[in-house]
């Protein structure tokens, strides 16, 4: 198997993660949180030490500020109806994934305003149309960091800055780029990160989480027991508890941590470099084969490790088919649940083939991938 | 009554929530400070049903942990008689 679709879940993992895993699962017990007792105390201080060195990668030094999720849809949810009432305005992209767009759909139905930024393929973000969006009552602006169908990057720098100018928050959706591009959150005006665990970050399935700055107070998304205040119907005020009910994926998150800890090590720019070495690669050999049709930015510098093509006319989902039937080459076909990208695409029909290779992926790997593409590309002509 | 290693450590601190006696334990750890972590005394009940003892002689690095930004609910003495706010 080749696989090539590490923009929906990175595989393989480190094997730091795995052993962190296992270490979880066969030697710490308990419930973090539910008793005082040892075994739930060691499973406690694993799940600390992934806030603290989630906080080291992302530039925070308050640990209580991390909040753990099921993936970034939980956390962008949690931050989106956590913050916005009726009467409140959002600002959003046209290219975001369905994790923002159909939140903000339903936010809509319950008295929220949403504007969309207009958005045309090829074109740089239309920051005249972006001032033009705001509103008095504009609350948040929410954009992804890059998209996950071409991988285009957004300025995040210039629309977290403007939307501060205009006294809304910043929420960034980092699903393609936590763990592979520098996101330093004291520097950047973002209030509201929201990352998976399981993508560049390296950890499982199953994990995710958000980070909020000081002073910002989200309305839990669920409520339930913390193991904290127990007396209390109430549920807590202070975080991370006030958006953490129920238990947490102890062994999950055990395994994020040693995901984060192989990032910090390894380095974010080797890990970026490596990755973009070899798009750059894939794109210079689709771009040779007659019939396929590339997707975003030629500026490897400008895309996450996505790159996103077409053969001929053929539907993307069953290119895909073929080239893992024929070549065991894994990618990811169809709309990538994210109509928006692909309405400005043009593609909400044929849909795209997507290689997202990671820095664990062979040249070698690359060039049998190529291989596969055009053998179909020639068969179909 | 007092109980585990508290008889013996005689200072302790209480939390609004576990996640803040996780990371006292990590200050006092850089500070190569003993610690336990213990059940929160009924009569001192906060947020957190666990505390932190560490011994008496150390109380100062209270401040300490506060500078690096845990957050106590309450620092006391422990004695045979009771529980007493913690002064230094």
């Amino acid at each position: 198997m080749i696989y090539l679709d590490n923009a929906a879940t990175t595989w393989p993992k480190p094997q730091q993660v795995v052993l962190a895993i296992e270490e979880a699962l066969v030697h710490k017990g308990g419930n973090a949180g539910r008793g005082g007792h040892g075994a739930a105390m060691q499973v406690a201080r694993l799940i600390y030490q992934t806030r603290e060195d989630l906080c080291t990668l992302f530039g925070m030094d308050d640990p209580t500020r991390v909040i753990f999720t099921q993936n970034a849809t939980h956390a962008l949810n949690q931050a989106l109806f956590g913050l916005l009432q009726q009467g409140d305005h959002v600002i959003t992209s046209s290219i975001e994934h369905n994790a923002v767009a159909r939140p903000l759909w339903a936010l809509q139905q319950r008295g929220v305003e949403v504007s969309e930024v207009p958005g045309i393929s090829g074109k740089e973000f239309d920051f005249d149309a972006y001032r033009k969006a705001f509103r008095p009552n504009t609350k948040l602006v929410v954009t992804l960091h890059a998209s996950n169908v071409t991988g285009t990057l957004l300025p995040i720098q210039e629309i977290g800055q403007i939307a501060h100018d205009y006294g809304a928050y910043y929420l960034l959706d980092a699903a393609q780029t936590a763990g592979v591009f520098p996101i330093d959150m004291g520097r950047l005006a973002v209030d509201l990160l929201a990352f998976p665990g399981h993508k560049g970050l390296l950890g499982p399935q199953g994990t995710g989480g958000l980070i909020v700055k000081p002073e910002i107070r989200l309305e839990p998304l669920i409520y339930g027991g913390t193991g904290s205040l127990s007396e209390e119907d109430r549920q807590p005020g202070f975080l991370p508890d006030a958006l953490e009910s129920g238990t947490l994926n102890g062994a999950g998150i055990a395994g994020l941590g040693a995901g984060v800890r192989y990032i910090l090590k390894e380095g974010v720019d080797k890990i970026r470099i490596r990755e973009q070495t070899l798009c750059q690669k894939l794109w210079n050999g689709l771009r040779e084969i007659p019939g396929v049709t590339l997707y975003g930015s030629d500026i490897v510098e400008q895309r996450s490790p996505i790159v996103a093509f077409n053969i001929g006319e053929l539907d993307s989902v069953v290119a895909s088919f073929i080239l893992e039937e024929k070549a065991g080459v894994i990618a990811r076909a169809g709309l990538h649940c994210a109509a928006h990208a692909h309405r400005m695409l043009g593609t909400l029909d044929q849909g795209v083939v997507r290689f997202s290779p990671s820095h664990f992926t062979s040249e070698e790997e690359i060039e049998r991938a190529l291989l596969a593409v055009r053998t179909v590309a020639e068969e179909l002509n | 009554m007092l109980y585990g290693k508290l008889k013996e450590y005689r200072a302790l601190i209480t939390f609004p929530s576990l996640t803040e006696a996780l990371g006292a334990e990590k200050v006092l750890n850089r500070y190569n400070c003993p610690y336990a972590s213990i059940p929160t005394p009924r009569s001192l009940r906060s947020g957190c049903n666990t505390a932190v003892c560490f011994p008496l002689e150390r109380k100062a690095l209270v401040e300490d942990l506060i500078d690096d930004g845990v957050v106590l609910t309450g620092m006391y003495e422990a004695r045979e008689d009771g529980f007493f706010s913690l002064v230094w």
